[in-house]
């Protein structure tokens, strides 16, 4: 009697078990771009862009066009872009990426390396891909500094590489 | 003594002299009860010990008898061998929808061998096992297929809770037990991804219909790397008498990752074949057997039945 209960008692143990699995709940927090911050050296808080580029040719975000198809627009833009953060989309194809700005009649590059590293979820739910130990290793912009402050990138993050500009 | 003493004693004082003789003969006496007495005592404590001696060597020669009747009580006897295969996956893939999904695109292969022993109350295991998982997500813009393939093994060691309980079955098992588990697999994935800014994003035709996905997105495969992993078990479960000597048994298993090797720098493993997906290091499981159990100890009472009984017969011819 005592037998039959236990083996009745796993066996129900053992559906429940079967029934409780969960559909796929996507909790990563890896992002694949850099959140870029500009600090002047002046009392001016923002510097104007007039576009930013991939080294590819295309665009992170530009003032006309904006029909064009494909276009990246931040949700800030405006007629004049005065930001002071922006996210660049890494190269999901290369370990390095490199982008180019367009400001004050200038034309800056800004090129950094990074670790990516795959990881599959479920179908549901895709990969998931983190980049960590992110580099600059080539800028042209005038500068007094250049930080990273954060080589992991995560969705929430506000700056992974602060760049302090010169007058 | 009394030598001595007359010696010291000046022979004119004779009251003196009779003093000193009644003290020698006094002090005489007294050391010889002191001689006896100490006598008496000291052949009383040898006697003592003589008996505490005769009473730890009793001790020891009951404390050897306890021992040999221990080991002929223990009797040391594999009972049986069992040999069995695992067939999880196709009852899972039929109870429920996720399971079917995620079963769907794994083959696993797994076979144990335990042996019994000690009246069936303690139980050495081995399992060996292949696995081969695909994952595919074909979603418009960001799709993989993930490959994993691999072979595993466990070894462990589980106690009978039901030797305790009843004594009737003395095939059926309750154990309780652990397993060392380690695998060794190899892990490839290709990947699909559109990324507007890096130019990798849909182009339609004259028509507006989207051209083959595969030339627009990002597609590459990282290369295959080996890998190696091991894990802790702890299980318990049920092994029970269907018919004649064929067993069906289930095991609940909590496993614990110890360790993951040669990680691939780009490529994280997902799945160890044997312990399963990596996104928690420590889960349960469950698992269905079907065993065909071999009994020995059986054959062996039989067999010699058998010559005593032959022996018996030659006797009396």
């Amino acid at each position: 009697m005592l037998f039959q209960s236990i083996k009745y008692l796993f066996l129900t143990l053992c559906c429940l078990w079967l029934f409780a699995c969960e559909d796929c709940t996507f909790t990563s927090k890896n992002s694949s771009e850099v959140a870029v911050k500009f600090f002047l050296s002046a009392q001016d808080t923002e510097v104007r862009f007039d576009s930013i580029l991939t080294s590819k040719g295309g665009h992170i975000f530009y003032i006309n066009d904006r029909d064009e198809q494909g276009l990246y627009l931040p949700e800030t833009s405006e007629e004049i872009l005065t930001i002071q953060s922006v996210k660049l989309s890494l190269n999901p194809a290369s370990d390095s990426s490199a982008f180019i700005f367009y400001w004050a009649d200038r034309k800056d590059t800004l090129e950094v390396i990074y670790e990516r590293q795959i990881e599959v979820i479920t179908p549901d739910c895709g990969f998931d891909q983190r980049i960590d130990h992110l580099q600059v290793i080539k800028n042209t912009f005038p500068i007094d500094s250049i930080l990273v402050v954060k080589p992991h990138l995560q969705i929430n993050d506000d700056n992974n590489v602060e760049i302090y500009l010169s007058e | 003594m009394t030598i001595i003493m007359s010696k010291y004693i000046s022979p004119s004082n004779y009251k003196l002299k009779n003093r000193c003789r009644n003290f020698a003969l006094k002090t005489t006496v007294l050391i010889g009860i002191l001689i006896i007495l100490s006598s008496i005592f000291s052949s009383e404590s040898w006697a003592q010990n003589h008996i505490n001696k005769d009473s730890i060597q009793q001790a020891k020669k009951r404390h050897r008898l306890q021992r040999k009747e221990n080991r002929q009580k223990l009797n040391f006897s594999i009972d049986a061998i069992r040999f069995g295969l695992e067939g999880t996956y196709l009852f899972q893939g039929l109870l429920s929808k996720n399971m079917a999904d995620f079963y769907s695109n794994i083959r696993k292969y797994e076979g144990s061998f335990d042996v019994t022993f000690l009246d069936n109350s303690w139980c050495l295991i081995g399992d060996f096992g292949r696995w081969e998982s695909q994952r595919i997500a074909n979603v418009p813009f960001n799709g993989y297929q993930y490959q994993n393939h691999g072979y595993y093994f466990r070894l462990g060691l589980d106690y009978n809770i039901l030797k305790h309980m009843k004594q009737k079955f003395t095939q059926d098992a309750i154990f309780l037990g652990m397993r060392f588990g380690q695998a060794t697999g190899n892990h490839t994935i290709r990947l699909l991804v559109t990324n507007i800014p890096w130019k990798f994003y849909d182009i339609r035709d004259e028509n507006g219909d989207l051209t083959d996905l595969r030339q627009i997105r990002y597609d590459t495969e990282l290369p295959s790397r080996n890998f190696t992993a091991s894990w802790f078990e702890l299980v318990t479960g049920l092994r029970a008498t269907i018919w004649k000597n064929f067993q069906m048994g289930y095991t609940f298993r909590y496993k614990i990752l110890a360790s993951v090797q040669n990680q691939h720098e780009n490529l994280a493993v997902n799945e160890i074949p044997g312990f399963g997906t990596t996104e928690i290091t420590a889960k349960p499981s469950f698992s269905y057997h079907i065993f065909y159990r071999l009994p020995l100890r059986k054959s062996l009472k039989d067999a010699v039945k058998k010559l005593s009984k032959k022996s018996t017969e030659n006797k009396s011819e």
